[in-house]
């Protein structure tokens, strides 16, 4: 699994780990992510499921995407129209307060199959 | 030549001589590796598939584990009930043992089935995939076909044919992940799993194909084959 880890110095420091975290602040962000953890789904699926406007999920999905915590896909409807659908990418975000400082670190699952078999194999051999 | 009878309860109608010409002692020698083979593979895999998912908590780990231990054991079906007979002038397979490597590939698909679902499920998914879906449903008819009747259609031949390409899409994810993240591992579980996934493939298809061709030496491939690929899969689990 892809980690990014973040050393922070006193709660100060650059974007990423500090905007995931605020991202998680966020109800409508969160329901996304719960609802597309096992089904990819549209935007139009998550206005529904989050009771919210499309343009509010929209602008959710975009700083989720921006931090690599969905990932997006084109799907065709029977029209033949093309669609985005969406899926977490999210697996666990761990906080350690330490002696260097708070340290944030945000695990995504693998989008290749492949890393994902070798993660599993190492389960194995372990 | 001598006959060489490796049947349920080892009964042999003349002992083994080895003065024997053809493949008979040799694809009897093979067949007890195999066996002793798929016995430590199976088992090793099974207690560490298990180790970890009480360590993990992660289903997918049980997946795998059940895949390997079925690709890898799903011979000793075969290796248990070869019953080697010679009338003059060549090797030939009894009827019963004729299913079996068809039998064998029901079991190598649905492990092969449990391997894809492993890689292509994400944690905590609850749909059932469909990777595990089909590659189950195949093994079983196959099972089932061969519970009801013992010709071979030409449908069921095909199965090794598919269970040779789906092992090798699991061996190319396999090497894939070799050249990605570096791990040795995954290169020998990548041949290993190829190995025994064209085993049946090679085993059977002279027999349907080219009547003429002496079973004695597919099955000699097929069981060389075998062990190689749980020696790979043996060496990727702990020393690779």
């Amino acid at each position: 699994m892809a980690t990014g880890t973040l050393t922070l110095p006193l709660m100060t420091g650059d974007g990423t780990a500090t905007a995931v975290v605020s991202l998680l602040d966020d109800e409508y962000a969160r329901t996304i992510l719960v609802c597309t953890h096992a089904d990819a789904m549209s935007a139009e699926e998550l206005s529904e499921a989050c009771d919210a406007a499309p343009s509010t999920v929209y602008s959710r999905l975009e700083r989720l995407h921006e931090h690599d915590l969905v990932t997006e896909r084109q799907a065709i409807d029977p029209g033949g129209h093309h669609y985005k659908t969406y899926r977490a990418r999210l697996d666990r975000v761990t906080i350690d307060l330490t002696d260097e400082g708070l340290i944030i670190e945000v695990e995504r699952v693998s989008r290749d199959p492949a890393d994902r078999f070798t993660g599993l194999v190492e389960g194995l051999r372990r | 030549m001598t006959p060489a009878s490796l049947g349920t309860g080892m009964h042999a109608a003349r002992p083994l001589q080895f003065s024997v010409t053809g493949g008979s002692v040799a694809v009897v020698v093979l067949a007890l590796l195999g066996g002793a083979l798929s016995a430590i593979l199976g088992g090793m895999v099974a207690y560490r598939a298990y180790r970890g998912y009480r360590r993990t908590g992660d289903r997918r780990l049980l997946a795998l584990g059940a895949g390997i231990f079925l690709l890898a054991t799903g011979s000793i079906a075969l290796q248990a009930r070869i019953s080697v007979e010679t009338p003059t002038g060549g090797v030939r397979l009894a009827i019963p043992g004729r299913i079996v490597p068809f039998l064998v590939t029901g079991i190598e698909l649905i492990g092969l089935g449990c391997i894809l679902w492993a890689i292509y499920s994400r944690p905590g998914s609850r749909r059932a995939p469909l990777a595990k879906g089909v590659g189950a449903l195949v093994g079983v008819v196959v099972l089932v076909a061969r519970a009801r009747s013992f010709d071979v259609p030409l449908w069921i031949a095909t199965m090794p044919l598919v269970t040779a390409l789906v092992g090798s899409f699991v061996a190319y994810q396999a090497y894939r992940g070799y050249r990605r993240n570096g791990s040795r591992a995954m290169l020998f579980i990548g041949i290993g799993v190829f190995l025994l996934a064209i085993a049946s493939f090679v085993g059977t298809s002279p027999v349907i194909l080219l009547h003429d061709l002496s079973d004695g030496l597919a099955l000699l491939a097929a069981f060389a084959l075998r062990n190689v690929g749980s020696i790979a899969l043996l060496y990727a689990l702990t020393r690779a």
